[in-house]
């Protein structure tokens, strides 16, 4: 195992950095607690210097530490947590009321099935790949979506599955 | 609502140019922080160790080496404090940290509130904030001194001096710590403790580090605001939002979620009819 420059670290970084920010704060929901987790993520990478077989095994990686940290912060005895009427309307600005309320549903769901919906959706992977990248059958990866898309409806209608 | 929505809706999920900046440079500066376990491990540092390094460096920690001997003795209680069952973590007298903080509350009954707790008042007569150091974060708390004056419930005795942790510390500005924050050496409360044991501490995220409240404490506050109820010149306040009984007897609520009523004697009525 050997361990990471500053370069090598702002590589991953610029490669990975969207994607994490996002996965966390589907978690934390605040801005302020997303950044703590998203520095956390890659610390963790820095020191765990990881030897990535792939870019699949990479991006598998980093969503699954920053999954976990995410958990880990939220099982915290008593935590910081924000409540999604306050900070999250700092990031819901100048965008539809559709769009807004597609946002608090999704970050509304149980943690589980958020980052589930996040990489689906948003970033495009398979049920296979998000299995892959989260650690869990692909089953799991398709109940949750299937249960995801279900609260979804409730929330905000019929789900249109077309683009 | 269609798929092309939630697209949408991730993409406003982007923090600016600046946020990105500044989450790298925290990163990047994380691995050469002198207090960092791992910092002797960092190959950022041992690129970065060149013979000028060093020549400019060891002036300035010669000075601040000797600005700690000098200073320690003079604040007395900057010192480090012995824990006795914490794994892997140190602590030590410090001042509250700057800023502001943003907290919420895991919502809880009145009998849950209640549950787990020994219930007594008294007056503070010492307020210490200590700074607790994971190797992947820092802890900010404050332990305030008791002086037991009435017990309502718990193995308390009255006259004894107790230890009461509490998170955030005093002085923290935090959205709900409109009651903890304004605690000092001469407030009277009554509290509910949790009494420390095993089962109430801090961990590093991967959990291989643990700091024990019973190292330093007595008991602990389940958050800032619920488990305490404060004398002060308008009466005695406690957070309304967390005690909707007591409520019908207390003063409307204020903005921040603060009552009154008017003497403890109904506080403790209350709280003995519910326990």
């Amino acid at each position: 195992m050997s361990a990471l420059t500053d370069q090598q670290i702002t590589v991953l970084y610029d490669r990975h950095w969207a994607m994490v920010y996002r996965v966390c704060f589907s978690y934390m929901k605040s801005p302020a607690e997303t950044e703590d987790a998203v520095q956390e993520t890659f610390i963790k990478v820095m020191r765990a210097a990881p030897q990535f077989k792939s870019d699949q095994h990479e991006k598998a990686w980093f969503v699954r530490t920053a999954s976990n940290v995410c958990k880990d912060n939220l099982k915290r005895w008593w935590r910081r947590k924000v409540s999604l009427d306050n900070e999250a309307d700092q990031v819901l600005t100048a965008v539809s009321d559709t769009i807004n309320a597609t946002l608090r549903a999704v970050l509304s769901l149980p943690d589980k099935y958020k980052s589930v919906v996040y990489l689906y959706y948003y970033e495009g992977y398979t049920t296979a790949e998000i299995a892959h990248y989260l650690g869990k059958s692909e089953s799991t990866v398709r109940s949750h979506l299937s249960q995801a898309r279900h609260q979804l409806k409730q929330a905000l209608g019929e789900f249109d599955e077309e683009k | 609502m269609k798929k092309n929505d939630i697209v949408t809706a991730w993409d406003t999920v982007n923090p600016d140019a600046t946020t990105r900046t500044r989450m790298l440079s925290h990163i990047l500066a994380s691995e050469t922080q002198p207090n960092s376990l791992w910092a002797g491990h960092s190959p950022v540092g041992k690129a970065k160790s060149t013979w000028l390094t060093w020549k400019i460096l060891t002036p300035i920690a010669a000075c601040l080496a000797l600005i700690a001997v000098v200073a320690i003795p003079l604040v007395g209680k900057m010192g480090v404090i012995d824990l006795a069952e914490s794994i892997g973590v140190h602590a030590a007298y410090a001042k509250p940290p700057l800023g502001s903080a943003s907290f919420d509350l895991v919502e809880r009954t009145e009998t849950e509130l209640l549950t787990g707790v020994d219930i007594f008042s008294g007056t503070i007569t010492k307020v210490d904030t200590i700074k607790v150091t994971f190797s992947d974060w820092n802890s900010y708390m404050s332990l305030i001194t008791v002086r037991v004056e009435k017990v309502l419930r718990g193995n308390v005795s009255v006259g004894q001096e107790t230890v009461i942790l509490v998170h955030p510390p005093v002085g923290q500005v935090c959205s709900i710590c409109q009651l903890s924050t304004t605690l000092s050496a001469g407030s009277t409360a009554l509290f509910l403790g949790t009494p420390t044991d095993e089962n109430t501490w801090a961990k590093s995220n991967d959990g291989s580090e643990v700091f024990y409240y019973s190292d330093v404490a007595d008991y602990c506050l389940s958050d800032p605001v619920r488990p305490l109820f404060l004398q002060t010149a308008a009466g005695v306040a406690y957070y309304s939002w967390g005690w909707p009984t007591l409520d019908a007897q207390g003063t409307p609520t204020s903005e921040n979620g603060i009552s009154t009523v008017p003497s403890m004697q109904i506080v403790e009525d209350f709280i003995l009819s519910q326990i």
